[in-house]
């Protein structure tokens, strides 16, 4: 139950994420979280180099798919939200985490759609925070060889997310 | 990479979907060589397995052909008969072994490729990890190609799946009949919101292919190469393995091992052969599917932009083994749609290849079927051999070769061009023909023997294989330009290259039949021959047999005579048509684009059939004026009971024969000098009719000095004289026909200087 919830949480954070970093793979984005979440190791198989068919036609050069970059580092922002982050707000007695999802399992259900836009701000994250999440974010990044540029990009637009979800 | 693609068409473009295209050509030619192929393979392992049957069958044959030698010194026919019947009894348990090996293995590759081709969609979806594209994630996006399947007015809309993880830019259309798919990677998806003409130039790619109907063909040909390769070369490799292995380990390191690998080289060469054909059928596709996406965008503008971006081969044999054409080809062809109606000589010569591997094996598969026929008389054999073999394969060469020839000459005489090369293509057919029936030769029943004396006698026919092609692609090129006119003034020319390509395949199974007939000759008196000393009896005996066999058969045979006529009757027969063709038009289906003007064909001398047929009714009659006077002068000098003996009647009616074949060779001499235009097919029609009022004379004067009259002596009078005036007649007008072309060209340069 905790996982699916993690996993909506994830999903909800990444694809905010991607339309606003890459907003042409959004038509790509369910099938991808979908296999990804189904077996994430197989899924990030892909992310190296292109497959090309052999009679396929097309370009040489292959696109660079973010979205699957995004789900691995969202997840991984995630958990450290839900452990370390969680932890350290304890002694302000803030339960972050459960305030975080609650706010955005109501944001994923399409029939509460309206009330998305008008969530009450999060006001648990501070900006030290922030910046902790947003360094964890890029090195994922960089870890899944994402070039310089699109890591801070990425790093950035999720920081972005878990503010504008709290706020 | 980016390649530099020219942009620009000066031109109207050709219309490439006149035709059939170079895909199905391929495609067809893929299909021989996997036939050729596995029947050859089938046939050895048939011989591997079943050895010891083959050894009880020849010495049952060897027992009896002793019989028929002291038969045919005897003068006993019944006993000859009799000892050739029992000898055929002898070969029937190896023949029913074999004709089942053969039939067996080749109706086991068709299953198995059409299994394959059937679960080809199932393995694309599961190895390319498909899923559907779904409406909801991309509402957008399924819009706009079910937009693009109209725009491409698709009988049958595919399914469109998506590999989302997929970081290629690459679409492709795959299926089966009725189900089809177009897969679009996830980085093409993304194309559609970063490069949207781009992203269209790729989907109609896909689309083309479908609608160009190249998809169940493509999975087809793969199909039959992975069928060909599990059900016909790993048997081979693993029994070759086997006989290999059991070779050295019973130290028989002579005639065993030699055989195996003889048979290891050729089913390699072959092998490559099958690859290369197909690789050949999947890059021949891409060029109509761009040009039908250009088509579609009325432009070609996005497509070559992505040409541009296409990874070239980098090595120069790539071009052969790849599955997709060089870009800049592409986007040549593109621009100038006439590359695809030149006829390609390496595609010629893969086909002469492709049918020569599998003439020695049909050859061999129609000898083991007929000899289970036993209603068919034994000298009668040897035809029906020739003639299953020419009937199987003629129409494959007809066809094959017919169209190049007809769509090279059409793009070339619309262009106000020459044909050319078409000659050359045909000598390209043959060579490929020779070599061919080389690689396949190792273990035909007939070659038994010393194979260098078979290849040495192999020679003429060669040569006389060379020669026939020679004309016989020049002679389709010929028809195609006396049709040219009316086809231009007609809707489509399908009807005029269907009728077209039906008598070329009724002239080809004719001289094809009589080709084999000489292979045959040469091979097996290649057989019998044991000393250098014998090679020379042995040509002379191939040149007198073959030239016997030529006149013999060709005298009494309805189905030469229908050829010989079929030779002028078709390019001349336009001339029928000829008042459609007044009036310059502009035909919808030749060109791709609009044309502003009509097409001026180059101008062509008319056909003078009236001046043939009254040279043709005056040798005829000059002919029955000197039979009769030659009667006349035999009933007043020759005593009647000499001139009433058999003997006599014979020679007054082979020499009157003669004669006739002679005054046809002068009446079509007589016609190839005047006329200006397919000379040499005026003289022959000439000669035709010349003939036919020969033959009445004959049968007239005939009756009139007393003499009988029924169906079987006119048909054999006209066949004889018809026949026999052509088998003349056609050398002659060739040669003078070439002496007549070039002294009007060096008249003609002797004017322009």
């Amino acid at each position: 139950m905790v996982t699916s919830m993690q996993n909506s949480l994830v999903a909800e954070r990444a694809y905010a994420v991607v339309a606003q970093i890459a907003p042409e793979e959004l038509p790509l984005f369910p099938a991808i979280s979908t296999a990804y979440f189904k077996d994430p190791r197989q899924a990030l198989k892909y992310d190296a180099e292109g497959q090309d068919e052999m009679l396929g036609f097309g370009m040489a050069e292959a696109v660079s798919l973010l979205t699957p970059t995004v789900l691995v580092v969202m997840n991984e922002v995630i958990i450290l939200l839900t452990t370390g982050v969680a932890k350290s707000l304890e002694d302000e007695g803030a339960n972050f985490f459960s305030e975080l999802a609650k706010k955005l399992m109501k944001k994923f259900r399409p029939q509460k759609k309206k009330e998305q836009h008008n969530l009450p701000p999060l006001q648990s994250l501070t900006s030290e925070q922030l910046v902790q999440v947003r360094q964890q974010a890029y090195e994922k990044a960089r870890q899944l060889k994402l070039p310089d540029d699109k890591a801070h990009l990425l790093a950035d637009a999720i920081a972005g997310s878990l503010v504008q979800a709290g706020s | 990479m980016v390649n530099n693609i020219e942009v620009s068409s000066r031109r109207p473009r050709l219309n490439p979907f006149a035709f059939p295209s170079d895909t199905d050509l391929r495609f067809l030619l893929l299909i021989i060589t996997v036939l050729g192929t596995s029947l050859f393979i089938y046939n050895w392992i048939c011989l591997q397995t079943h050895i010891q049957e083959l050894l009880a069958s020849v010495s049952c044959v060897l027992r009896h052909q002793q019989e028929s030698k002291q038969a045919f010194s005897a003068l006993d026919v019944k006993a000859l008969q009799t000892a050739d019947n029992a000898g055929r009894q002898c070969m029937i348990p190896y023949d029913r072994i074999q004709t089942a090996y053969m039939i067996g293995g080749v109706v086991l590759v068709g299953a198995v490729a059409v299994v394959i081709y059937w679960l080809f969609p199932l393995w694309n979806l599961w190895r390319g990890k498909l899923v559907p594209l779904n409406a909801e994630d991309a509402p957008e996006l399924t819009v706009y190609l079910a937009e693009l399947c109209r725009e491409a007015q698709l009988a049958r809309l595919p399914s469109f799946v998506c590999n989302p993880f997929n970081q290629a830019i690459t679409g492709l259309a795959f299926g089966r009949i009725g189900r089809y798919y177009v897969a679009l990677s996830g980085g093409l998806v993304t194309l559609f919101f970063t490069d949207r003409v781009s992203f269209r130039a790729i989907v109609l790619h896909e689309l083309a292919h479908l609608r160009n109907a190249d998809v169940n063909k493509t999975y087809f040909a793969l199909a039959s190469w992975w069928a060909f390769v599990i059900v016909a070369l790993v048997p081979f490799v693993v029994i070759s393995a086997i006989g290999f292995v059991a070779a050295i380990s019973a130290r028989r390191f002579g005639e065993d091992l030699y055989l195996l690998l003889d048979e290891a080289w050729r089913v390699l060469v072959m092998s490559a052969l099958v690859f290369l054909v197909l690789a050949a059928t999947l890059r021949a596709r891409e060029f109509y599917a761009d040009v039908r996406a250009a088509i579609w965008e009325n432009s070609a503008e996005p497509l070559l932009r992505v040409l541009a971006r296409l990874e070239t081969p980098k090595k120069r044999w790539q071009r052969v083994t790849h599955v997709h054409p060089d870009p800049r080809e592409r986007g040549r062809t593109l621009n100038e749609t006439d590359r695809l109606f030149r006829m390609d000589l390496w595609e010629a010569l893969g086909f002469g290849i492709a049918i020569g591997i599998a003439v020695p094996n049909v050859l061999s598969l129609m000898s083991s079927f007929l000899d289970l026929l036993t209603q068919i008389v034994f000298s009668n054999l040897i035809d029906w051999q020739m003639f299953g073999a020419a009937l199987i394969l003629a129409p494959l060469i007809a066809v094959a070769a017919g169209l190049s020839t007809w769509r090279t000459t059409f793009a070339a005489l619309v262009r106000g061009q020459v044909p050319f090369g078409i000659g050359r293509a045909g000598l390209c057919i043959g060579v490929g023909l020779i070599l061919g029936t080389f690689l396949s030769l190792s273990f035909d029943s007939s070659s038994l023997g010393n194979s260098l004396f078979q290849f040495i006698l192999s020679l003429p026919w060669s040569l006389v294989v060379l020669v026939s092609l020679f004309l016989f692609l020049r002679w389709i090129a010929t028809g195609t330009s006396a049709w040219l006119d009316v086809m231009i003034s007609s809707r489509s020319p399908r009807l005029f290259y269907t009728v077209g390509l039906v008598m070329v395949s009724g002239v080809l199974v004719v001289a094809l039949a009589q080709l084999f007939l000489f292979r045959q000759v040469a091979t097996t008196i290649g057989g019998i021959l044991e000393t250098p000393s014998d090679l020379l009896i042995g040509f002379a005996g191939v040149a007198i047999l073959s030239i016997g066999f030529l006149i013999f058969n060709t005298l009494l045979s309805p189905g030469m005579l229908v050829a010989f006529v079929c030779l002028w009757a078709f390019p001349l027969a336009a001339w029928f048509w000829r008042k459609q063709v007044t009036t310059p038009v502009e035909p919808s289906w030749a060109f791709l684009d609009p044309s502003s003007q009509s097409i001026i064909l180059p101008r062509q001398d008319p056909f003078r059939l009236r001046f043939a047929l009254i040279v043709g009714l005056v040798g005829g009659l000059v002919f029955c004026g000197l039979v009769l006077l030659i009667r006349i002068g035999v009933r007043l000098s020759v005593p009647e009971v000499i001139r009433g003996t058999d003997q006599s009647k014979l020679l007054f009616f082979y020499s009157s024969i003669v004669l006739a074949a002679l005054l046809q060779a002068g009446i079509a001499v007589i016609t190839v000098g005047w006329v200006r235009r397919l000379g040499s097919l005026h003289g022959l029609f000439a000669a035709f009719i010349g003939g036919c009022v020969m033959t009445v004379g004959l049968l007239g004067i005939n009756l009139l000095f007393g003499g009988g009259i029924d169906l079987h002596f006119t048909w054999i009078t006209f066949s004889f004289v018809i026949n026999g005036g052509v088998l003349l007649a056609l050398p002659i007008t060739l040669i003078v026909s070439l002496i007549v072309h070039q002294t009007r060209e060096s008249r003609r340069a002797g004017v322009a200087l």
